[in-house]
């Protein structure tokens, strides 16, 4: 507790954090009594400081009988611009002094005073990394939960929308800000979140990837139940469908509770296009999923154990094309899927002076040196590049496609078509076991809520879009009955 | 390394060990004809020239093949199956085993290794003649059906002097070869294939539609085939009573030379008369004592 | 006790029957499909019998390991499909089999019922295009070929073991569903199946008891196109309904063995 010695507790605050360089301790004088002014170095604004809390004390005048009148003097009669919060344990203090408060502790006190002026360096609001919408807005998510939540604020200003600060890592103390419309969310749900956030068995919570798994049924699950977006837009849509959302201080990717997985062939941009080229683009996308997963196994299948597949034509291309490679189909396949995952991940990691470089030697290398020396064979190439391309149309799936092609790969090359079979029945029926708090993520088309697959086959008009708002809470399995 | 670790390990070298052994499509050869004479067998592999031949059993095809062309055969190509015997015994094998698809042309000649070796027809040669009407389209499914199902003769392609014509086939051989009016004439029973042109010393005309209908029906053990139905025909030369005259002779060559003379069922017969019953022997008895009348109308077409 | 809704339920229970009818080897007849529609009828007032009467324990357990028998038979019957179709390693894809019907057993019995309404659609979709397909080369005259009708009753009596997952569904589920449940799997096992008999036995034609995969035999007659055939999807689907359907067998069986009333 904060002891009313303004010596003592600067003392134990000082032992507690092990005097750090960055702690900056300003002795002042207020109407007499002695009192001292902490904050944490390149977290707060001097400026700020200096106009909004020393500038305001050292006009107080008066006597006081001791610090707590002081401090209550201050609470009531001294206008501040910015959020006052009172701490009376070290804490709590502690906690706020490295969240960027200034405190403020008076000699005969038993309690400071902690001001919120932030001034941390922080990313000013850009275009999302990821996400990327043609028609939409350019604002994306930053790492302050507070900017965040002014984002949020200046789309939906409805009463009901509300926001709830929950702390998650026991080391970290991360700010967490769970987000809903009052009217669309049923109160277990809340409370399960509520049960899961504050029971988070983390040191620190340094991204969105640390809270989803325990959140999700299975951390092991190779598609995600709970979305994450950067956009405050999308946060928005998402919300006004009866989710929860999810503010990570420290990171823009909010987690958005659930998530369907057909949601993640739908972008916001759909909505800017007419219905027609929004169904199109769908579509498109489904059929993007499926060669980036299946061509590279599909093609294996029928070029090992299935060429009456094919027709003559075809066959006889394949086959001249095939002939001048020096390994197995298989082994071709795999090597040029690693190949393209090393570059990928080097173009990533790299710096961006460099990252040019990756793409020449990638290129040069794969595309052409290896085509040409007969390492690998063009058909091979062609299918690996179609598939991985078609994969970049889904980035939600990015994860999941990575090790599922391989393992379609390996799976077609040994059982063909069967076995083919055998791994996409075994997908599709984890995808339907998927569920989060009582959403199946195959919702709606499984299980069917016919209403509701208008949005999945198409892209219907606003005009009838309007008239039957989607609600997420209408595909919760009820406890009775599967849906 | 704890037991359930080992077993994944061993999953995967297991896998790995199965990618570098299979033959893929570098190593296979995709004939797409084969020749069958006696023990002998002639392959033609799809984008080589020559042909690989095999002395062994016809039934052993792909394995022995396959070590003559040095290459994993891959049957589900072959588009032609050239025969110089009974397709009896080859055809069941070869449909089972999946080593020809039922949609392959099949050709009857006297040597058919011999004929894959100088001049073999293609199937595209074969559907042509199908499409001009100079015979009736015969694959692998309905050469066999019409030996399992029909009265147990059945009809192949065999190459005539000026393209294609029938020849039949039962149970125990060679039956006999139909003239090139019988051909024409099951061609146009067959009612798919319209526009042809035939000519004779008297008139010249082409088929613009043909849409013939057969009946059968059972008096007894006795069969009654009536033809009728209408031919729009465009005339080059002569009149519509000499076409007529044309296509009634060569419906009545049809029936008479497979059905009566052999006692063939290619159109069907059984199952129009719904004669089940009869098993194929007595079927083909009753086909060979057959009535038949053809009753055509045509008209001038454009 | 899960409950299932009325989609999922009929998609249980069709495509259990459909799988065993994919692999079924015998040949397609007119005669052969109306045996089967009869079949179905005669299944269907066995079915409303054992819903309305109280079956005892161990009558259930039986009816459970019969369920269980009827998972074995159906991966021994494709292992049988896939040696005549000379698919790659039959044995290899067996063992395969098994291992995914373990994994999938896993999984709750809620992702066996979704999934198969998720290959209902699909099924339901090829099925609408197949008749398209065929258009060209089936001759509506092997319609009036001689063919069994008891047999055609018997062979589809042989491939009922949908009866042993169906049957505890209904039972299980309110009866207003359980009525579209039943109306559903009317539909789909008497009337489209025999409609695809009828289908095969226009292409198909007098090849009747030959080649062991009649399903396929139609197939081979009828690609969609020069450069598309469907015989790979179709096989696909057939390996992926027995997985299916073995799996949601087995998982039914322990619901019933476990349930007691």
């Amino acid at each position: 507790m904060v002891s009313g010695d303004l010596n003592i507790t600067l003392n134990a605050i000082s032992a507690q954090t092990g005097n750090p360089a960055d702690l900056v301790t300003l002795r002042l004088t207020v109407c007499g009594i002695s009192c001292a002014l902490l904050t944490c170095e390149g977290m707060v604004s001097a400026a700020q400081t200096a106009e909004q809390i020393l500038e305001p004390l050292r006009q107080i005048t008066g006597s006081f009988s001791g610090g707590t009148a002081l401090i209550r003097h201050i609470r009531q009669n001294v206008p501040f611009a910015c959020d006052i919060q009172e701490a009376s344990r070290l804490s709590d203090v502690i906690r706020l002094l490295f969240s960027g408060f200034a405190i403020l502790a008076v000699d005969g006190a038993g309690q400071v005073l902690c001001f919120g002026i932030q001034g941390y360096a922080v990313r000013g609001i850009s275009e999302p990394s990821g996400e990327l919408n043609i028609y939409g807005a350019k604002e994306g998510f930053t790492e302050p939960v507070r900017t965040n939540i002014s984002l949020i604020r200046r789309r939906m200003r409805s009463p009901l929308m509300r926001f709830e600060m929950h702390r998650a890592g026991t080391v970290s103390q991360t700010e967490l800000c769970i987000c809903w419309l009052d009217d669309r969310i049923p109160p277990d749900l809340l409370d399960e979140i509520r049960r899961k956030l504050d029971s988070l068995p983390l040191e620190t919570v340094l991204s969105s990837g640390y809270v989803r798994p325990f959140l999700e049924q299975s951390d092991t699950a190779l598609v995600h139940s709970i979305g994450t977006t950067e956009r405050p837009d999308v946060f928005c849509a998402k919300i006004l469908e009866g989710r929860v959302g999810i503010l990570i201080d420290g990171t823009p990717f909010a987690l958005v509770i659930p998530q369907l997985f057909c949601e993640t062939f739908q972008t916001l941009d759909d909505y800017n296009y007419p219905p027609a080229y929004a169904t199109l683009l769908r579509w498109l996308k489904y059929a993007a999923a499926l060669i980036s997963l299946l061509l590279p196994g599909a093609y294996l299948a029928v070029a090992l154990h299935h060429p009456e597949l094919l027709n003559e034509t075809l066959l006889r291309l394949l086959t001249d094309s095939e002939q001048q490679g020096a390994f197995s189909i298989a082994a071709e396949m795999l090597g040029i899927l690693f190949m393209y995952e090393t570059v990928r991940e080097a173009g990533l990691r790299l710096p961006k002076a460099v990252g040019g470089a990756v793409s020449l030697i990638g290129g040069l290398l794969i595309g052409d040196a290896a085509v040409q020396s007969g390492l690998v064979s063009t058909p091979v190439l062609t299918v690996t590049a179609l598939s991985v391309t078609a994969g970049f149309i889904i980035p939600a799936h990015h994860p999941a496609l990575t090790v599922l092609r391989p393992a379609f790969v390996l799976i077609a090359a040994v059982a063909g078509i069967p076995g083919i079979a055998l791994l996409l029945m075994l997908l599709i029926s984890h995808i339907c076991g998927l569920e989060v708090m009582g959403y199946p993520s195959a919702a709606p088309v499984s299980p069917l809520i016919p209403a509701h697959l208008r949005e999945i086959f198409g892209r219907i008009g606003f005009t009838r879009l309007s008239q039957g708002n989607f609600r997420v809470s209408e595909v919760r399995r009820k406890p009775e009955q599967e849906g | 390394m704890t037991c359930k670790k080992l077993r994944r390990y061993i999953f995967v070298i297991l896998c790995i060990l199965f990618l570098t052994g299979c033959a893929d499509i570098r190593n296979r050869a995709s004939p797409d004809a084969l020749a069958v004479s006696g023990n002998l067998l002639a392959v033609h592999i799809s984008g080589q020239d020559g042909t690989v031949t095999a002395e062994c059993d016809p039934l052993q095809f792909p394995d022995a093949v396959s070590a003559a062309a040095g290459a994993k055969i891959s049957a589900g190509h072959i588009s032609v199956l050239m025969l110089s015997e009974d397709p009896a015994r080859i055809l069941p094998a070869y449909l089972q085993n999946g080593w020809i698809a039922p949609t392959a042309q099949v050709i009857s000649a006297a040597d058919a290794v011999a004929l894959l070796n100088s001049d073999p027809p293609s199937a595209e040669d074969i559907r042509a003649a199908a499409d001009t009407g100079q015979i009736p389209p015969r694959t692998a499914d309905t050469v066999l059906g019409d030996l399992l199902g029909g009265s147990g003769v059945t009809a192949l392609t065999a190459p005539a002097e000026n393209g294609f014509r029938l020849d039949l086939w039962d149970d125990a051989g060679f039956c006999g070869a139909l003239p090139e009016s019988a051909c024409r004439g099951l061609a146009l029973l067959c009612g798919r294939y319209c526009t042809f042109t035939a000519a004779d010393a008297d008139c010249c005309f082409t088929v613009d539609h043909a849409k013939p209908e057969i009946h059968a029906e059972m008096y007894g053990d006795i069969l009654q085939i009536s033809v009728s139905g209408t031919f729009r025909c465009g005339m080059r030369r002569g009149s519509l009573s000499d076409a007529e005259r044309l296509l009634s002779t060569m419906l009545t060559a049809a029936l008479s030379e497979s059905v009566t003379k052999h006692g063939a069922d290619l159109l069907q017969l059984r199952e129009r008369a719904g004669a089940g019953r009869y098993s194929r022997t007595a079927w083909r008895s009753v086909l060979q004592s057959a009535a038949f009348s053809t009753d055509i109308t045509v008209t001038a077409g454009g | 006790m899960p409950q299932i809704s009325v989609t999922q339920g009929i998609a249980l229970a069709v495509l259990c029957r459909l799988a065993a009818f994919l692999t079924d080897p015998c040949g397609y007849t007119a005669p052969f499909a109306l045996g089967t529609f009869l079949a179905v009828c005669s299944q269907l007032l066995l079915v409303l019998l054992l819903c309305k009467i109280r079956l005892p324990q161990f009558l259930r357990i039986l009816s459970g390991a019969a369920a269980v028998v009827w998972a074995g038979v159906l991966c021994l019957r494709l292992h049988r499909l896939l040696c005549v179709l000379h698919a790659p390693v039959p044995l290899v894809t067996l063992g395969l089999l098994l291992v995914t019907v373990c994994l999938m057993l896993r999984h709750p019995f809620a992702a066996a019922a979704r999934t198969a309404a998720v290959f209902l659609m699909l099924s339901a979709a090829a099925l609408i295009l197949l008749p398209v397909s065929t258009v060209g080369t089936a001759e509506p005259v092997y319609l009036h070929m001689h063919g069994d009708l008891f047999g055609g009753f018997l062979c589809a009596w042989a491939i009922s073991g949908d009866l042993f997952l169906l049957v505890p569904l209904l039972r299980r589920t309110k009866t207003p569903d359980a009525r579209r449940i039943l109306t559903g799997w009317s539909i789909g096992c008497g009337l489209v199946i025999p409609a695809v008999i009828l289908l095969g036995t226009m292409q198909n034609g007098r090849l009747l008891g030959f080649g062991g995969a009649p399903f396929f035999m139609l197939l081979a007659r009828t690609p969609l196109s020069d450069a598309l055939r469907t015989d790979g999807f179709w096989l696909l689907l057939a390996v992926s309904l027995t997985a299916l359907s073995a799996a949601a067998l087995v998982q039914n069986a322990f619901i019933e063995m476990r349930d007691r009333e």
